[in-house]
């Protein structure tokens, strides 16, 4: 099992941002993270990815605590620009290859290609599209086991989105790799999703493998959503 | 090593233009002073005080800019998000904040050098031997340089901690700092005294005032432990600091 996630809380000053997530994904599998803003998805993922400690529960990748250990094979790509204004493209790109051993810089340049992005230009000059482009670049420009994808397509214009979709999917995918997406683009998103969460107000309101659900309840995923997580 | 040494080069890149602001300007006040420096008090009275200000300034920079570099390299990974990158990094959480530590100590060794020389410089060009402060038949600057540099462990110590545990609490996280500045200050004084005396056994550095070449005055002693209780206190300041990073800071 790549997640393994057992009665996860998470408290913030004066609010439950989780309350009792239990969920288990399997290795190779794209699980979609559907809710609205605040719902508690961006949340999990977070602590998924080590950057925030979950009040209490178990959370396992691959049978490991989340640490260090597990940060060396996880790729998380986080809802806000992380990256540095002042850096130029291939040196953000160059300063993170330093942490990952399995780093692929010939990957990064074709992503940073694909991506449209120019390598000397400088961080602070891209737009807002153009820094969701490069932090997907940088999250598929190694062989990660996990990928951790927050609200990936914000601010990259529509047109484009499929297409960038599209190509991670199918082409720069590395192997078997999971993926965890949280979004509520969920039209965007659904033909690309093999498992689905909705998550409401901290829990988990439905879940399941997508086309099943699609078929029991013979609705798309949009329209699950609003129904479930809305 | 490596990663520290990335997130090092990276802190150094980050601070660049303000630290080349800094050092522009310690060198521009002590060049102006080195110009115009007049070391004879009898003759020209108040512009022989006054040739010492930019020396005075340029030293107080050099005391002064190195927290606050510091702080302000906490303070923009919050305030520009960039804190999500390197909580991510698969590196402890408190190596990104020893990068820091290390960056503004270097920055304020640094500046302290530049501005050692000038100085030193003034009194070899206006050979100001006579009166000058001497450690047995060496020049005091190695004294100088061991007190500012113990100085800087235990400030930016302060600054380490003060920022771990702003960003450890939840909320009044301002409040929270200051707080904590202030019982750690207390704590620092009230045991400066117990810790120095109970190291009087390593001596003290005596100073001596020259004239004509010859040590003629004791003027001042300077116990060895008073150099090593802010540098030790600096330390565990730092490790405070960085413990509450690693466990405590979260996004």
């Amino acid at each position: 099992m790549m997640v393994h996630i057992q009665d996860m809380w998470k408290r913030y000053p004066g609010t439950w941002a989780l309350r009792g997530i239990s969920l288990d994904v399997e290795k190779g599998r794209v699980l979609g993270v559907l809710g609205e803003n605040g719902s508690g998805k961006s949340t999990m993922l977070r602590i998924l990815a080590g950057v925030t400690h979950p009040t209490k529960g178990t959370v396992l990748l691959n049978g490991q605590e989340v640490g260090v250990e597990t940060k060396k094979w996880v790729a998380y790509l986080p809802e806000v620009n992380p990256f540095y204004d002042w850096m130029r493209v291939m040196e953000q790109v160059e300063f993170l290859s330093v942490f990952y051993p399995e780093w692929d810089m010939n990957k990064a340049r074709q992503m940073i290609d694909f991506m449209g992005l120019d390598g000397d230009k400088k961080v602070g000059a891209l737009s807002r599209g153009q820094k969701g482009r490069l932090k997907v670049a940088c999250a598929f420009s190694w062989p990660s086991e996990l990928v951790l994808m927050d609200e990936p397509l914000a601010g990259i214009d529509p047109p484009s989105r499929k297409k960038i979709l599209e190509a991670l999917f199918h082409e720069y995918r590395f192997g078997e790799q999971t993926i965890m997406m949280s979004t509520h683009m969920v039209h965007e998103v659904g033909e690309f999703i093999e498992d689905v969460i909705f998550v409401k107000e901290g829990e988990i309101a439905l879940s399941g493998n997508a086309d099943a659900l699609r078929e029991e309840r013979d609705q798309s995923l949009s329209e699950m959503f609003e129904v479930v997580a809305m | 090593m490596n990663t520290l040494w990335a997130l090092y080069v990276k802190e150094w890149k980050d601070a660049r233009y303000v630290f080349a602001f800094l050092m522009l300007a310690i060198v521009g006040l002590e060049g102006y002073g080195w110009l115009y420096f007049e070391p004879d008090f009898a003759k020209v009275g108040l512009s022989a005080i006054l040739s010492y200000v930019p020396f005075i300034l340029g030293g107080a920079a050099c005391f002064i800019a190195p927290p606050f570099l510091l702080a302000r390299a906490f303070s923009s990974e919050w305030k520009s998000d960039t804190h999500y990158q390197l909580f991510s990094l698969p590196v402890a959480k408190f190596v990104p904040s020893l990068a820091k530590y290390l960056v503004a100590l270097s920055n304020g060794l640094l500046m302290f050098f530049v501005a050692a020389a000038i100085m030193f410089s003034v009194g070899v060009e206006h050979g100001v031997k006579d009166g000058a402060p001497r450690v047995a038949y060496d020049d005091v600057w190695y004294v100088l340089v061991l007190g500012f540099t113990v100085y800087l462990i235990l400030i930016l110590g302060f600054v380490t901690a003060m920022e771990g545990v702003k960003f450890a609490v939840k909320r009044l996280r301002r409040l929270a700092a200051v707080g904590f500045w202030l019982v750690s200050m207390f704590a620092y004084f009230w045991f400066y005294g117990a810790v120095v005396n109970s190291l009087g056994f390593l001596g003290a550095v005596q100073i001596w005032s020259v004239m004509d070449g010859q040590m003629v005055m004791a003027v001042g002693n300077i116990a060895w432990a008073s150099f090593l209780y802010p540098a030790i206190a600096g330390v565990l300041l730092l490790g405070v600091g960085l413990a509450l990073f690693e466990k405590h800071v979260e996004i």
